[in-house]
């Protein structure tokens, strides 16, 4: 085969990207040894630091046996003269090794060379390993066009290396950046989850806290009436006791038929009505069980708005208007407000919403009602309904004239149990139920007052939410 | 000095229902009972003449039971203070005690012996005071 050919092959080769770089190497040493008739071709390369090398690559010719097992992490230490000789002459060229320097001679005797020409691999101008040709046969003479030519390929294959180092470096550097996201991204969502617990945690602290603070307010306002049912029913087992011995000795009088009898029992029923003061727990008994039915609906309306105030689901949202709404609601309150208040209505049209009508129903009965506490004797209500823009809001207001809310007031007025109103007048559970619902409608309740002129509470509900 | 029966007693609540029960459960007690729905009115009532017992609540609007019962150890010192409430919350314990130094405190809902008793030890700790 020409020289020429061979070169060509040995590039085409070389740059046939479809197959792996190892089988092209080994491909490429095969063309070169059969065409220059060699003992071994091979390629050594070094180790990062530069201080071994190892036989990466070997072809060997018939009954030429390979080396590449025995000549791995060979230390230049060892051969102090080869990497000299490479990086002085630029080779290690010898026709009859028994002429090289003893460290060389003692590594290549022993593979039964007898001849050796060596090109180093450079990989942008630093030696990184060197590719050879063994001649074991005989004392080869190399031609010059042999070296050159020789010198040639091991400059293409250098270059060739070079690439398929740097191919791998890029390879080896996409695979590390994958492996850095994918850490990154996990620590990320590592620190994510993290977060998200540390703030479901703040978020089930702030809700037990409050859950506490209910639990104490539902105590108070549990146990007062539950005082004075069981002190009512304890008075009225006494109050029975008394009817009993009373009403016995009546029956004790009907069923007797002596005159004098009949006066003794007569007298002792005297006595012990007055004793008893029959005459007033007659009377108190009435008021002992209306108070007591109070009792019993006080404690069944704080239970009855508990469950409403820690009820979250959206169920029952519909299209609804809050013009409507305002409308229904002010129906239901109308008898209790029109004898000692005048009630204005400025409604606009407003566009429908998702939500649940009883509910925000609920909330503006409790406003209008406020209201009318807040007027006291004569005063005027106006309920407004209307839009806003940025963000497109509908709006529902509830204004009164009324003496106005104090700062420290309106700092806790939507809180659970808090009220200004007189025993058992208010739960303290209307505006904070108000509160809860019209966040479940993604509003808020804003209020102004001014003390002496009268508050306003407006309801923003948004559009599209 | 021992006081004699009937004892004085001022009860103060702004739950009506509260104030009609202990009431009736004090009617064949040795006490004679006056009532106010809040400090203001309690307040009052002790001006022109002191009982020797005030138990009052403590949750009542505009101001609350700490409050007057301090107001009554500063000025009638031997009137003997009792809380009666359904709070049993720990600041409010810390002020009873410490700011109106009150005799005794009763948790709502309460039982009948144990209110007619600390009624009467009450009764006892004004004889001590006023001697």
């Amino acid at each position: 085969m020409k020289d020429l050919r061979v070169l060509s092959e040995i590039a085409l080769n070389l740059i046939n990207q479809q197959q792996n770089f190892n089988i092209r190497i080994d491909s490429v040493l095969d063309t070169i040894g059969r065409h220059l008739n060699v003992s071994r071709v091979y390629i050594f390369v070094d180790d990062d630091e530069g201080l071994t090398t190892s036989n990466a690559f070997e072809w060997c010719n018939n009954g030429i046996p390979p080396q590449k097992e025995e000549l791995q992490g060979i230390p230049y230490e060892l051969i102090p003269s080869w990497k000299s000789l490479l990086e002085q002459d630029g080779r290690v060229f010898s026709e009859d090794i028994t002429l090289l320097p003893p460290d060389l001679r003692a590594i290549l005797e022993p593979q039964g060379i007898k001849s050796l020409l060596v090109y180093p691999l450079k990989m942008e101008r630093v030696i990184k390993g060197f590719i050879g040709f063994d001649e074991n046969c005989m004392i080869r003479h190399w031609r010059e066009k042999d070296l050159e030519l020789l010198k040639t390929i091991s400059g293409i294959i250098a270059n060739a290396y070079s690439a398929e180092l740097k191919d791998r470096q890029l390879k080896d550097y996409s695979r590390l950046l994958e492996r850095r996201v994918a850490e990154r991204t996990k620590e990320l969502e590592e620190s994510l989850t993290k977060l998200e617990q540390a703030q479901n945690q703040m978020i089930h602290q702030v809700k037990m806290a409050s859950i506490g603070r209910l639990a104490a307010g539902v105590a108070h306002e549990i146990n007062n009436p539950t005082g004075f049912l069981l002190s009512n029913t304890q008075t009225l087992s006494e109050y029975v006791t008394a009817f009993t011995r009373i009403l016995d000795l009546y029956a004790q009088w009907e069923n007797s038929s002596e005159e004098k009898t009949r006066e003794t029992i007569r007298r002792e029923i005297i006595r012990l009505k007055s004793d008893e003061e029959f005459e007033f727990i007659k009377e108190d008994i009435r008021s002992l069980l209306r108070d007591s039915e109070t009792g019993v609906r006080r404690i069944s309306k704080i239970v009855k708005g508990l469950q409403t105030f820690a009820r979250e689901e959206n169920e029952g949202f519909v299209s609804v208007s809050l013009t409507d709404v305002a409308e229904d609601s002010l129906q239901v309150v109308w008898n209790k407000l029109k004898y000692h208040c005048t009630v204005e209505k400025i409604f606009s049209e407003t566009p429908p919403i998702l939500g649940n009508p009883g509910q925000l129903e609920q909330v503006v009965i409790n406003l209008l009602l406020n209201a009318a506490d807040a007027v006291a004797d004569r005063g005027r209500i106006v309920i407004r309904t209307g839009l806003r823009q940025n963000p497109p809001a509908v709006i529902l207001e509830v204004e009164d004239d009324g003496a106005g809310i104090p700062q420290d007031v309106r700092e806790r007025i939507f809180e659970p149990f808090f009220t200004t109103k007189e025993g058992d007048k208010g739960t303290g559970l209307g505006l904070a139920i108000s509160h809860g619902i019209v966040e479940r409608h993604h509003g808020k309740i804003e209020l102004e007052s001014t003390l002496g002129k009268g508050s306003l509470f407006r309801v923003v509900l948004p559009l599209g939410a | 000095m021992n006081v004699s029966e009937p004892y004085t007693l001022l009860l103060v609540d702004d739950d009506a229902a509260v104030l009609a029960s202990l009431k009736r459960q004090l009617r064949k007690e040795p006490f004679v009972v006056e009532s106010a729905p809040n400090a203001a009115e309690a307040i009052a009532l002790l001006e022109s003449s002191q009982p020797m017992i005030v138990m009052s609540d403590h949750k009542m609007p505009e101001r609350d039971g700490v409050s007057l019962l301090t107001e009554i150890k500063n000025r009638w010192p031997s009137v003997v203070r009792i809380m009666i409430s359904g709070f049993t919350d720990m600041d409010i314990l810390v002020g009873a005690i410490n700011e109106a130094e009150i005799f005794r405190f009763i948790p709502k809902p309460w039982e009948k012996d144990h209110l007619i008793g600390i009624l009467m030890e009450a009764a006892a700790k004004y004889g001590e005071n006023i001697s």
